[in-house]
């Protein structure tokens, strides 16, 4: 049994100047009722296992998100896990993250996804 | 040696043919069609679980001279060959028909030689289910639950991980600490102490640097890990236990590749079982089965079933109607080669019980009369006792009455 952890990292440009900025998790395999994560807005924790509003431009442009998704494996057909990152601004599409897919070597282990977004 | 054991091995010996004495039901469907058809369990079954060990396990069926090996098995379900990120757990629990079709449909492959003929056997079959009864999804959410927050403890300590890297968190008291606050009101005090008190005892085995507290936090996390895998097998577990209607069908053809690949045997299954408790089953089973040698034979049977198992013992009782028609080559009184056609209806009825009478040791008792044959007369009846010794299994001996596998 072990734990995979997949480090990420990627780029979200903030669209408008003034709208807040909204992250939603999606997991996967169907660990979505199991699975947990965080956001994090530089060293300042936003929230668990629920949209993330990180608020608008000014207040994200020179630090990092951290997104860190705990997805287990429960299903004995398949050993993968994946989970997705939705970003979104007002009422326009989300920028889609992913999917991001890993298969953990053993059917019960956790897969620990780690996304760190900059934002200029 | 246990004086247990050495009655166990003598009367193994004194009783060879009773050993393996349970009569086989004839109203499953075989877990893998392919072996069924050839009636060979191949010693190597190569299960790939993503596209690239597909390919590989494929490649590695052939010889230098592009020949298939024999004794190889292949099983692989192509819908789990890889993620699906869309598919959440309710889809997965509740799915339509084609889902239910995708998520089951596996195929299986097997390779032989024939002992007698010395030809080389493939078989190929397909198995899916139609309908996957009922989850217990009271019992699911709540294991859920339960899985949910100790991986919301997981977040918490990899979190943890993020603020020390950043300079927010210098010692390994303040990470503990960082934890503890991270998870105050998200989960009772018990959770949060029990990773406290594992926080603590491993905390004296690493340094101050933020390199010696990221490992700790690492090893923290593998810890508690290992300790909520327990959460995640018996919610596992309860996804595979379903009640009511499962409809299962499955087909299976067997070719000499020894001779151009002609067709030897064909095998078509159907199966609907209904659990009207996790100990109750019945089962309905319909299958047509076709052999092409020098006679061909082939033979329809429908059959119900009836299986109870609990901790204690296990029940099954079955009936099963056949119709039969072999083609048997003949000479007739002018010397002439002709194709002697015979077709009868059998029937078969079976009653099996199995009983633990010590921790490793159970009795089994099959009795019955099973299908005559086309070419010998016999009244079929059978009745068989046997002993299953067992040093690892402390469950009564599984019998099988068109009980579905997954």
């Amino acid at each position: 049994m072990a734990i995979k952890h997949i480090d990420l990292e990627d780029k979200y440009l903030p669209r408008t100047k003034t709208r807040d900025i909204l992250v939603q998790i999606k997991i996967g395999d169907a660990a979505d009722t199991v699975g947990s994560y965080s956001v994090f807005l530089g060293t300042e924790f936003i929230s668990s296992n629920k949209v993330a509003n990180l608020g608008n431009k000014s207040n994200v442009e020179d630090k990092k998100t951290t997104i860190v998704v705990i997805v287990p494996d429960v299903l004995k057909e398949t050993n993968w896990t994946s989970t997705t990152v939705f970003i979104k601004e007002g009422a326009s599409d989300p920028q889609i993250f992913g999917p991001y897919k890993a298969e953990v070597e053993e059917h019960l282990d956790t897969a620990i996804f780690t996304l760190k977004l900059s934002h200029k | 040696m246990s004086k247990i054991h050495f009655i166990v091995i003598v009367l193994n010996l004194l009783l060879c043919k009773t050993v393996f004495a349970q009569e086989q039901s004839k109203l499953t469907i075989p877990s893998s069609p392919a072996f069924g058809i050839l009636n060979y369990e191949p010693s190597s079954v190569m299960r790939p679980t993503n596209v690239k060990s597909l390919s590989t396990d494929i490649l590695n069926s052939f010889d230098e001279d592009g020949k298939l090996l024999v004794n190889l098995g292949l099983e692989v379900s192509p819908y789990w060959l890889g993620s699906h990120p869309e598919l959440t757990l309710d889809t997965y629990l509740k799915p339509n028909l084609g889902q239910t079709v995708l998520q089951s449909f596996s195929l299986s492959a097997a390779t032989v030689k024939d002992s007698v003929s010395g030809d080389n056997k493939l078989g190929a079959g397909f198995r899916f289910k139609l309908y996957n009864g009922e989850p217990a999804i009271t019992d699911i959410a709540a294991a859920g639950a339960d899985v949910k927050t100790r991986s919301a403890i997981l977040a918490a300590i990899q979190t943890e991980k993020l603020l020390v890297s950043s300079g927010l968190h210098n010692s390994k008291q303040e990470a503990i600490k960082g934890i503890k606050d991270h998870l105050a009101g998200q989960m009772s005090q018990t959770l949060i102490d029990d990773v406290i008190k594992m926080g603590n005892t491993i905390i004296g085995d690493f340094g101050d640097s933020p390199a010696a507290i990221d490992s700790m936090l690492e090893k923290l996390t593998v810890n508690m890990d290992r300790t909520y895998k327990v959460y995640r097998e018996k919610f596992s577990d309860l996804l595979y236990q379903r009640k009511g209607l499962i409809v299962e069908l499955a087909g299976a053809s067997g070719f000499n590749t020894s001779d151009k690949y002609s067709v030897e045997r064909i095998g078509l299954w159907g199966n609907m079982s209904y659990n009207i408790s996790p100990d109750d089953l019945f089962s309905l089973t319909a299958r047509y089965m076709y052999q092409k040698r020098d006679t061909s034979l082939s033979n329809f049977d429908i059959g119900i079933g009836f299986l109870k198992k609990n901790s204690k013992y296990n029940i099954s009782l079955e009936a099963m109607l056949r119709w039969l028609r072999a083609d048997i080559p003949d000479v007739n009184l002018s010397s002439q080669q002709i194709t002697r056609v015979e077709k009868k209806f059998t029937y078969r009825v079976a009653a099996q019980g199995s009983y633990p009478i010590s921790k490793d040791l159970n009795i089994n008792l099959s009795f019955g009369k099973d299908f005559d044959s086309p070419y010998i007369s016999s009244s079929g009846i059978f009745s068989i006792l046997g002993l299953n010794y067992s040093i690892f299994s402390r469950e009564p001996e599984r019998l099988n009455a068109g009980e579905s596998s997954r």
